[in-house]
């Protein structure tokens, strides 16, 4: 390899993917220079199978078969079994859409499903809901694999998960709710999570007023509950901030990962990337500060990024409120008074950077947001709606929103105090898992299991299923009722696309028996409609619902919240009054941070094959967590990548692996949550480490003090960040700039080239002629991509990609078609990222092409790179001729595995799309499928042309940030000739002649010049 | 009959789709030799609410995927591919359905295109002499373009 540190003369910066490379470690070399990818050459036969034994054994198989099959073959006979009575509209063949909506994460998103036969098949955003707009994210997509899950509870369960069923449940709940509604609910917990639906509230209030003394308890750990708290401690009631980042020239994060895990961050990701669209000169940017613990998808998006402790962001808040004091501000006193010293905690580059955010902030005022994460103490919520006042940017940015869904409710801390004094007899959990999400010092699992009767209800049987005395199974979202309510106040319906595949019901439908006492007596659809048909007073409810059902909005319900209410500011002054210093972090007091996984949450989705194969934006882990530190953490602890470490807090324990990571801030462990569930599926089940265990109640976010005490072995990580890699030498696979260089050089990515561009045009092979009526390419913005991995999981679910697990990801073959670049750039601790999605570019000069002896890889005259099945003999000499590493390999019969191991996916798999049999080369087809589709529709239509825009690949659908865009290059008018024509525009590997038809455009930043 | 009365999604989906019960029955009930042994599986299936296990004559691998709809919208006639079903006693297969002679069709398409209002009429001869599609007024789209590349039809 290249020694990077050469610096590279064309583009002045190295670029890196791992601390491995950036120190030329001679294993990675091996790899990088090796002629086989790792995991291609060994033959895996069971062990004490030689080769010879091997082909013995093939041989007489192979004998036996021709004994049964001399003389003719004929097909198999197969029935074809029609509908007896099909359904109206219904076209087999033929997909068909609906609206529905789904919580998804901590957002409300709109969704348009697509049912094939009746089987969803598909999930993507409904361009009629404002929260989505046409886009959605990896949890959406992958939560249709949920609903195929084997792992589903199918039947109710009493105490130890012995199988029970729906009668003698019934006989014992609805005796239960009428003797609990006798005594007023006294005794009675309620568990519920954040769902923001109108009706559940609706029910939950009709719920309080029958069983008065019941209490109601919230456990999700992905509501903001702080933002919350901090909203109400400046008298603003029970609401939730929306920003309108479309209008802001100034975002400063401070721990917010608004286009990752954090609200609504489909709507945020597309308004932030709608400002960073340039398209010329004189385009203009907005500008992103973060200040977070570890770099999060918004901290990697950041023009500007400080590594800081978790505990100080407040601190370092509280430092930007008295500088903007300083530069004129007009800040209240009561937190200017508290001001006090609090950039002195700040390293000399913090404080430099909250001077130059001040200078930034006031230059925008009412043009610029201050966010804060869901993870920050009340009053850090508080002091930046404060300063977003004093800024002008409450009413123009920044609005609050109130819900009259609103109900009080404890937390988990006061669940546990309820528990421990024995005033609770009764506890029903709804769609909850406190057990295994609760921080381990509230022993919850002993508290549940301390309780007379304990229902849960639950989607899988779960940890709180285990301790529970009844588990009654959830239906999937697609397959209930329900409504829901987003931050902006639209109200979307979740209509369901299925009857439960199994005997389940929906949280709704549970609470309305609760509430009556009655099994079945109302179905949600009755409940839903109902609340909505007394909402509506006018005449033509059923004109109208029937409208919402099509459209999946009900009209009328987005409001603009409210502009702007003057805080009152002494319940923040009293909090700030109390407030103490956060323990600096150190060798001997580490903080530890726990954070929401990009790919499973906070363990919700950690029974998704899916979301558990899909590698970290950051750290590129699959199947697992780890605790992730600096390089100089690791160094003053001893620690190596991949060792298991004995990790301490106050009386808790945790061991996990290590994984060392450039951007995290130093003696600041960060663990995501989610993983190391005992309980909770095939896949869920000892996946990762269960960071819960170290939590405690008093610091469920940044737990200060702990300790590291000792290695306890090695630990495999499953990082697909050295795999598949593009050998960089030096080469310039991914260009930047910043705005300032841009605007005084457009054409910036040419000076980047290795050989002119004219030059390139060169030798080896013939000039391509395509000769189709449309030449298919794509544009990908770096600009706008955020890394977000929505692209990734959307192409898995649209072309029938299978998981592999994690064995053979740590041998190099998984399979995903998308492979999410991350490129380090900078120093190892305050390195910049550039994110690119990297699948197969469509080279018109195609190496794969030429080295295939078999022409399975063959060339369209459309311009597609296409890849024949049934052709292929798994020669594999195409991948390895693939100078971009995207072609992926069947080493097993992946497909036939996972339907083997899930006979219910079949029923989400895509029929236009062949499923892949073992020892079959497979890449990125530019969804041939929506290709022929779009081509056939406008054939049938009579139009001799698709229009631009009518074909979407799965990626470009679900984009959140539109940096995908795809189209017909014989079109000087598509969107995607326009992009490509534009100056950014470049091509990976130019120099090689390929001509991709996927060429990426540049990635700007916009640094404020006076940090530079 | 007209072959679209039972099998009437071919223009609009990829898929020739088998007529359900309900349409068989609209006639064998009452009207059409309702006590017809042959059709016991009708009467059996309409009773039962179980579909008639009808016998996949045109069967076609499955990584290779035929669009009904397309080949109508061109103008091509179901006995291009299917023969004379009317006259057939059992259906069975009339041509070879390999890819070669997809592709026959697929590289030389105008001898097989007829008029569009003759998709479905058996007993159509197919003569270049006398119809040309270029010239056919009722044709919104005068070329076909068939696909040749893999990707056409294996996906």
């Amino acid at each position: 390899m290249t020694n990077l540190d050469q610096s590279n003369e064309q583009s002045g910066k190295k670029y890196w993917r791992s601390l491995e490379e950036l120190a030329n470690s001679p294993e990675l070399e091996k790899t990088l220079k090796a002629e086989f990818p790792r995991g291609a050459a060994e033959l895996e036969i069971t062990p004490g199978v030689g080769r010879r034994k091997f082909l013995g054994v093939v041989g007489a198989s192979m004998a036996l078969a021709g004994v049964n099959l001399t003389g003719c073959i004929r097909k198999p006979r197969e029935s074809i079994l029609p509908y007896t009575r099909r359904p109206e509209d219904l076209v087999p063949g033929r997909p068909m859409y609906f609206a529905t909506s789904a919580y998804i994460g901590s957002s409300v998103m709109g969704l348009l499903a697509t049912s094939t036969e009746g089987r969803p098949t598909k999930l993507d955003g409904n361009p009629s809901h404002p929260q989505s707009l046409g886009s959605s994210n990896a949890w959406a997509q992958a939560s249709l694999l949920e609903l195929y899950n084997p792992d589903r509870s199918r039947i109710p369960a009493k105490a130890g998960g012995e199988n029970s069923n729906w009668e003698e449940f019934r006989s014992f709940f609805e005796p239960l709710s009428a003797s609990l509604k006798s005594a007023g609910g006294k005794g009675l917990a309620l568990i519920v999570d954040s769902t923001p639906s109108p009706t559940l509230s609706f029910l939950l209030k009709e719920i309080r007023a029958a069983y008065p003394q019941a209490k109601l308890y919230l456990d999700d750990p992905l509501f903001a509950q702080n933002a919350a708290d901090g909203l109400k401690m400046l008298g603003l009631g029970a609401a939730n901030l929306y920003y309108s980042l479309d209008k802001a020239d100034v975002i400063a994060s401070f721990d917010a990962d608004f286009l990752g895990t954090g609200e609504n961050s489909v709507v945020y990701s597309r308004m932030f990337a709608d400002r960073r669209r340039i398209l010329t000169e004189n385009s203009t940017m907005n500008r992103l500060y973060a200040l977070e613990p570890a770099y999060t998808i918004t901290g990697m998006a950041a023009d500007h990024h400080l590594r800081l402790q978790g505990s100080q962001i407040g601190e370092a808040l509280l430092a930007l409120a008295g500088e903007l004091a300083k530069q004129g501000l007009a800040i209240a006193p009561e937190i200017s008074a508290k001001v006090g010293n609090a950039s002195a905690a700040l390293s000399p580059a913090g404080q430099k950077l909250v001077v130059t955010l001040a200078q930034d902030l006031l230059r925008s005022k009412g043009k610029s947001a201050i966010f804060v994460g869901p993870r920050q103490p009340a009053w850090v919520h508080a002091v930046a709606y404060a300063m977003n006042s004093a800024l002008g940017n409450v009413g123009a940015v920044v609005r609050a929103h109130t819900s009259e869904d609103y109900l009080e409710s404890g937390d988990l801390v006061a669940l546990a105090a309820a528990l421990k004094s024995g005033e609770v007899q009764t506890l029903v959990s709804v769609g909850t898992n406190p057990v295994y999400n609760a921080p381990a010092d509230l022993g919850m699992a002993e508290l549940i299991k301390g309780v007379a009767t304990s229902v849960q209800l639950s989607y899988y049987k779960d940890e709180t299923a285990k301790v529970a005395k009844w588990h009654v199974p959830m239906s999937h979202f697609l397959e209930a009722w329900g409504d829901l309510r987003s931050t902006d106040g639209t109200v979307s319906i979740q209509q369901p696309l299925i009857a439960p595949l199994f005997d389940t019901i929906s949280p709704l439908e549970f609470l309305a028996t609760l509430l009556t006492g009655k099994s079945s007596q109302k179905g949600a659809y009755e409940v839903v409609k109902g609340y909505w048909a007394k909402k509506s007073a006018g005449s033509s409810f059923e004109k109208d619902w029937n409208r919402w059902l099509h459209d999946g909005v009900i009209s009328n319900t987005t409001s603009s919240g409210v502009g702007s209410t003057a805080p009152t500011l002494a319940g923040l002054a009293a909090a700030l009054n109390t407030l103490k210093p956060a323990l600096p972090a150190s060798k001997d007091a580490l903080e530890i941070s726990f954070s929401i996984d990009n790919s499973v949450a906070d363990g919700r989705y950690a029974n998704n094959g899916w979301l558990q194969e899909v590698p970290d934006t950051l750290s590129k882990l699959t199947w697992d967590n780890a605790a992730i530190m600096s390089q100089k953490t690791a160094n003053d602890l001893g620690i190596g990548m991949g060792d298991l470490i004995e990790l301490s807090h106050e009386d808790r324990k945790l061991v996990i692996a290590a994984f060392v990571s450039p951007g995290i801030a130093d003696y600041t462990i960060t663990i995501p949550l989610g993983y190391g569930r005992t309980f909770g599926g095939l896949v869920a089940t000892d996946a990762g480490f269960n960071a819960n265990l170290l939590r405690g109640s008093a610091e469920p976010h940044f737990a200060t003090g702990a300790k590291f005490s000792g290695k306890k072995g090695t630990y495999a990580l499953a990082s697909s960040q050295t795999h598949s890699l593009i050998d960089l030498e030096a080469r310039p696979i991914v260009r930047e700039a910043t705005l300032e260089e841009f605007r005084k050089n457009p054409k910036f990515v040419e000076l980047k080239e290795l050989m002119p561009r004219p030059k390139q045009k060169t030798l080896l092979w013939d000039e391509p002629n395509p000769t189709g009526g449309y030449q298919w390419g794509m544009s990908i913005d770096l600009n706008s991509c955020t890394g977000c991995n929505a692209c990734t999981v959307a192409c898995q679910a649209e072309n029938n990609i299978p998981i592999v697990g994690k064995e053979r990801v740590l041998n190099g073959r998984e399979m995903a078609w998308i492979r999410l670049d991350r490129y380090f750039t900078g120093t190892t601790d305050d390195p910049q990222t550039v994110l690119q999605p990297m699948m197969c570019v469509h080279c018109e000069n195609a190496p794969c092409e030429s080295v295939c002896p078999v022409a399975a890889t063959v060339h369209s005259p459309e311009g597609l790179n296409d890849m024949v099945y049934n052709r292929c003999i798994g020669t594999r000499y195409c991948a390895n001729n693939c100078p971009y590493k995207v072609r992926r390999f069947n080493f097993f019969a992946f497909g036939k595995e996972n339907a083997e191991a899930n006979p219910l996916l079949s029923m989400q798999q895509n029929p236009n799309v062949t499923v892949r049999f073992r020892g079959v080369m497979e890449k990125c087809t530019y969804c041939v499928q929506r290709i022929n589709r779009g081509k056939i529709d406008a054939k049938v239509a009579g139009k001799d042309k698709v229009v631009d825009g009518a074909i979407v690949t799965a990626c470009e659908q679900v984009c959140p940030t539109k940096a995908i865009v795809f189209g017909d290059l014989n079109d000087p008018e598509s969107a995607v000739s326009k992009l490509k024509s534009l100056s950014r525009d470049f091509t990976v590997l130019g120099e090689l002649n390929t001509q991709p038809r996927t060429t990426y455009l540049a990635k700007l930043r916009n640094p404020n010049p006076d940090l530079a | 009959m007209d072959c679209r009365y039972c099998h009437n999604t071919i223009e609009r989906s990829s898929f020739a789709a088998v007529p359900p019960t309900q349409a068989c029955i609209g006639c064998h009930q009452d009207l059409v030799l309702p006590q017809s042994p042959k059709l016991a599986p009708v009467r059996e299936s309409w009773a039962t609410d179980k579909p008639i296990p009808w016998v996949n004559v045109h069967m076609l691998p499955d990584y290779v995927k035929f669009d009904h709809s397309a080949h109508l919208a061109s103008g091509v006639g179901c006995t291009s591919c299917h023969g004379r079903v009317d006259q057939m006693k059992v259906v069975m297969q009339a041509k070879p359905m390999s890819m070669g002679w997809c592709l026959e069709c697929h590289r030389n398409p105008t001898p097989s295109l007829r008029p569009l209002d003759q998709i479905t009429n058996m007993s159509y001869v197919l003569d270049p002499s006398k119809y040309d599609p270029k010239n056919d007024p009722h044709r919104a789209r005068k070329e076909v373009n068939p696909p040749l590349h893999c990707s056409g039809c294996h996906m």
